[in-house]
This record gives structure tokens, sequence and C-alpha cells, in this order.
């Protein structure tokens, strides 16, 4: 991830977090839900069984936990439980209520901000209080199987968690209200900078900017530049300075965010770098133009390949990506975004074969 | 004239109170409503769909542009029922039971009201039984089915044989569509057409219409 050459190509699938899920043979409320197993525990279990080289455990800045959320199961299925989950403000209820169905990870019914001039206030009040010395409380648990981090949203990522209606009344607050967004932006701002210098004393392996909603193919370049950019320029600076890697997901289009990372940021690692029909990077490209700043993460691409190729176009596909990236190291071989949950295993552990084997440095083919 | 290129402009431009006013004046003007709607607002539509295929817009800004249009439609309804102007075919649109992603199958619906059809959503998370109703009711041409979950796609061919058991499966063709499906999960379904993205099922919605 610091850009140096190790003995072979790194190789760390997305398995996020179906694939983990899958594998403990559970309901998928058991690990969402009740943490039993907790994700953090699947994903260790994930990383061993696929001799993959390590993972990320994350905490994360921006959600939940502190101060003082309640939860209570409020519908009960077979193939579902819809769960109320609340805190008090002195605004009134902030409040939501998730879905957790038996086999796919939970998705908001109803947002936190219902209405902006109501809800706001109260999930402002919610920043200005969540004591940020509780965050990395999971700082033990990875061990040997990789590094920890701890994930801060951009601006986008927050706004579609806590707003009603999700991604897309998200998109629209842009343009039908426009004159809220700078203060909701601003707010978002201050919390960032505050979390990010107390969780740096911390000395996390790395802050993940957590981006899949800052995506071109939900976001636009322009909503990037003045809502996600800002942040993303504070938390990579404050860790350049600390000496802690900050590590960058946005996943479907975005070449373009690439490019402006480089020229803007202090971003370290980039990842999962979509080519198309999800997203729009060329490995080679990118590699040629900003390998030398970042550490490039991708890019077998998650549903042509993992989910519906043979283990041959894993492997090809794999091959193709070391070509592309792996000269000279500062590349992880990976996929795109999110392996699905019936993502054969036989193609992961052919991903991993591949990385152990064609691989290896110091490489000498002539591309 | 020159008033339908403004049009289209502020259309492409996400101007929803332009888009009113120019449409207001073409009616005062005498400009029949199916002209305003084919050389105004469905001439920018497809310049919004061009630009989203070659990366020069994003779905902020095709959102609002769909938006504008939506605002000159609401104007023109009246005076294009009073003509008998119907439009180019009925789709109608859903993402498949236990589904909760709507983005893609929204593009798609903007993108198709864009190209002058009428389309019908049903939202997120359509059991089987309800695409079998909303035929009955809508009588669409065409049904658009989408799912972005491995574990939810399968319900593509639950609500294909749903419809097939209601004995409606002649009366509609099905397009699919979604990050986890492909041609051949369409064929293995017995869907009549796949499309990978937005701008390509409005092709295959007109393919389909034309067969």
């Amino acid at each position: 991830m610091r850009r140096g050459v190790p003995d072979r190509v790194p190789v760390i699938p997305d398995i996020s977090n179906m694939v983990p899920a899958r594998l403990t043979g559970k309901p998928f409320w058991d690990i969402y839900l009740h943490e039993n197993p907790a994700l953090d525990e699947a994903y260790v279990n994930a990383v061993k069984y696929f001799g993959i080289d390590g993972w990320y455990i994350y905490d994360n800045a921006t959600m939940y936990e502190q101060p003082a959320w309640k939860q209570k199961i409020i519908h009960t299925a077979k193939d579902e439980l819809h769960v109320r989950r609340w805190v008090e403000t002195p605004f009134g209820e902030l409040e939501e209520v998730m879905c957790y169905p038996v086999s796919d990870p939970p998705w908001a019914m109803s947002g936190m901000v219902k209405d902006i001039g109501t809800d706001f206030p109260k999930l402002r009040w919610y920043l200005a209080q969540k004591p940020l010395d509780a965050i990395t409380k999971n700082r033990t648990k990875i061990g040997e199987q990789g590094i920890y981090g701890v994930a801060i949203e951009t601006f986008m990522g927050f706004w579609v968690w806590a707003r009603e209606g999700g991604s897309m009344q998200a998109i629209q607050d842009f343009f039908q209200q426009p004159e809220k967004m700078p203060l909701i932006r601003d707010t978002y701002l201050e919390f960032v900078e505050r979390a990010a210098k107390r969780i740096l004393q911390d000395k996390p392996d790395e802050i993940l900017i957590a981006g899949s909603s800052s995506s071109l193919s939900l976001s636009s370049p322009k909503i990037y530049r003045e809502y996600d950019l800002p942040a993303i320029k504070i938390i990579s600076s404050l860790c350049n300075e600390a000496g802690v890697l900050c590590h960058q997901h946005t996943c479907g289009k975005s070449r373009q965010i690439v490019e402006m990372n480089y020229r803007e940021t202090g971003v370290n690692v980039m990842e999962p770098l979509e080519r198309p029909p999800g997203g729009d990077v060329d490995l080679a490209e990118v590699k040629q133009k900003f390998g030398d700043k970042f550490c490039l993460k991708g890019n077998v691409n998650t549903f042509e390949t993992m989910l519906n190729g043979s283990v041959e176009d894993v492997k090809r596909e794999a091959m193709a990506c070391i070509d592309a990236a792996g000269k000279e190291g500062g590349f992880i071989l990976s996929t795109g975004d999110q392996c699905g949950r019936d993502t054969p295993d036989e193609n992961l552990f052919a991903l991993v074969e591949v990385a152990k084997t064609y691989g290896r440095y110091p490489m000498n083919r002539s591309l | 004239m020159k008033e339908l290129q403004e049009l289209a402009d502020h259309l492409i431009n996400g101007y929803a109170d332009r888009v009113a006013a120019v449409t207001q004046d073409l009616l005062n003007k005498g400009a029949t409503p199916q002209t305003i709607l084919n050389d105004g607002l469905i001439a920018g539509m497809t310049v919004v769909g061009e630009r989203m295929r070659t990366g020069e817009m994003y779905l902020p800004e095709v959102l609002q542009s769909a938006s504008a249009m939506h605002v000159s439609l609401k104007i023109l309804k009246p005076h294009l029922a009073k003509d008998g102007v119907e439009s180019r075919g009925k789709i109608m649109m859903g993402t498949v039971k236990g589904d909760m992603h709507d983005i893609g199958k929204n593009l798609v619906g903007i993108m198709l009201e864009g190209a002058g059809f009428e389309v019908i959503d049903l939202g997120l998370n359509v059991q089987p039984q309800k695409f079998v109703e909303a035929i009955q009711t809508h009588q669409p041409a065409i049904i658009g089915l989408s799912a972005m979950l491995t574990t939810t796609m399968l319900n593509m061919k639950t609500a294909i044989e749903a419809i097939a058991h209601a004995g409606l499966r002649s009366k509609v063709k099905i397009l699919i569509g979604g990050a986890p499906v492909s041609q051949k999960f369409a064929d293995d379904i017995g869907a009549d057409a796949y499309a990978r993205d937005a701008v390509k099922a409005v092709d295959k919605v007109k393919e389909l219409i034309a067969a």
C-alpha cells in the first residue's frame, strides 16, 4: 500500500460483505444485527479460507454507536426482520427503520432525515455529541490477518446514509433544496475534521474514505468537487502528517475522481478502479498516469467475471490486471466492488492462485 | 422554430422554470403539442441520453433535465389528450421482490419518457402478483424487470412464471436489466431482451415495439 515492491502481487478480492456472511451458514441478521458472529470475525475466517493476503477491519466514524442509540425489532418474518433504531435529541427523536433480510445485507426502509428543516438539527446535534474516543473499539480484532482502519464517509456517503429516500433523494436535494446543502456539508466537514484528528491519535494503520456514494455513476464531478473533495483534502492531509495511510474506495465510474484526487489530495490508495460496464477505468492508463502517487487496487470485474465467469475467465482477467498495473509494485490484485453473495468459491480461489503464481516479482515479461 | 431549439436547450440544462415558460409561449403562439413534444422535449432528451452515454452528463444533471421535462409535460398533457396524441407505447417497470435498488430502474424510466414512451413505475420490492395485476390493469406493451442482487435476480424468473401462469405472457414483452444479469440469464429465464444500461434499454424497447 506504500508502493513498495513485495515478493509478489498481493491479492485481496473485495469480499465485503456478502461472501463472509454466506460462509457462516447463518441467517444474515445473526451477523449484521446480533453480531453472532460479528462481521469482523466472519471476515477473518473468510480471509483464512480463501488464502487471501489480508483484510481491513474497520470501525466507522460516522454511523451509530454513541450516544445511546436504542433499537427494537418491530417486525419478524421468516425472511426478514425490521428494526427501529432511534436516539433522543433536544429537538426530538432521530430515527430510522432498517430491514434485515435472511440472506442479504440490511437496507434502510426509512431514513433519519425525512424533512431537512425538522430532522437535520437532530442529526447535527448527534454529530456534535458523538464521543470520538469510542470509535477505535475494534482495533485488536484483526490480528495477523490484515490491517486496522477507521472508515469515514464522504459527504455523499453521509448524506445518502442519513437521508430518507436514499441516493435518489440525496441527489435531488442538490437541485430541489440547493440553499440548504452548504450548511449540511459544512456541518459534516466540521465533524470529519474533529473525528479524523481524534482517530489519528490512536494510530490506526489507515483511514478509509468510504466513497461508494460519491461514484460518478451516481454523483457528478461538480458535486464531488464542491461537496466531497473538501473533506477528502482534510482527511488525507491529516493522515499524511500523521504517517497513516489514506485509502479511498469509490466504485462505479471513478476515472475523473482518480485524477482529481491525484492532483488535489494526499490519498495514497485508490480502489476498486472498475472497468466498463460498471465503471470507466482503464487500469493500464491509470497506472501509467497516476501510479507514481497511488497504490492501485482492483479491478477484475465483479459481475461479468467473478460471478458469472469461469475459472479460466478469472485467471485471464487477473493476469491482464497484473500485466496492466503490476510492474514495479504499488498494485494489489483485487476485484471491482463487492463480490456478490453467490460468487463461486472456485473463482475466488483462482484469483488468489494467479497472484501467487503469475504475480511474482521481478516481472520480466515484455508486455 | 427558434423557440423549439430554445426549449430543448433549457431542458438539456435542466432549467425547469424556463422550460415551463417556453412551453406555454409556444402553445400561445399556436405550436401543436405534438410538435413541442417531439421537436422540443424528445429532441432535448435525446441529446441528454447521448451526452450521458459519452460521459458528458451525469445522473444528477439527467435527473434535473427529467424534472424539467415533467414540468413541461404537465402543461402539455391536457392539450395532447385533446388532440388525441398517443405515446409511443406503454412501458411498465419494477424492481423485483426483495430488491431495494432503484437508481438503474429510475434512469431507464427517465430515458424512456424522454424518448416519448409512457412509463408506469411500480417501484421497489414488487411481488410477482403485483406485476400480474398491473398488467391486467394497465395493459403495457413491455415490462422492465430490474434487480441488483444475485439473490433477487432469481425473482425475475418467479415474476415471469407468475405472468405466464396468469395467461398474460403472450400479451407483454419482458426486458430485464441490472448489474448481475446477462443475456444468457435473460435467455435462461425466458425474458425477451436484456439491456446492459439505460441507453441500450431505450434501444431495446424501440426494437421490441417495432417487432
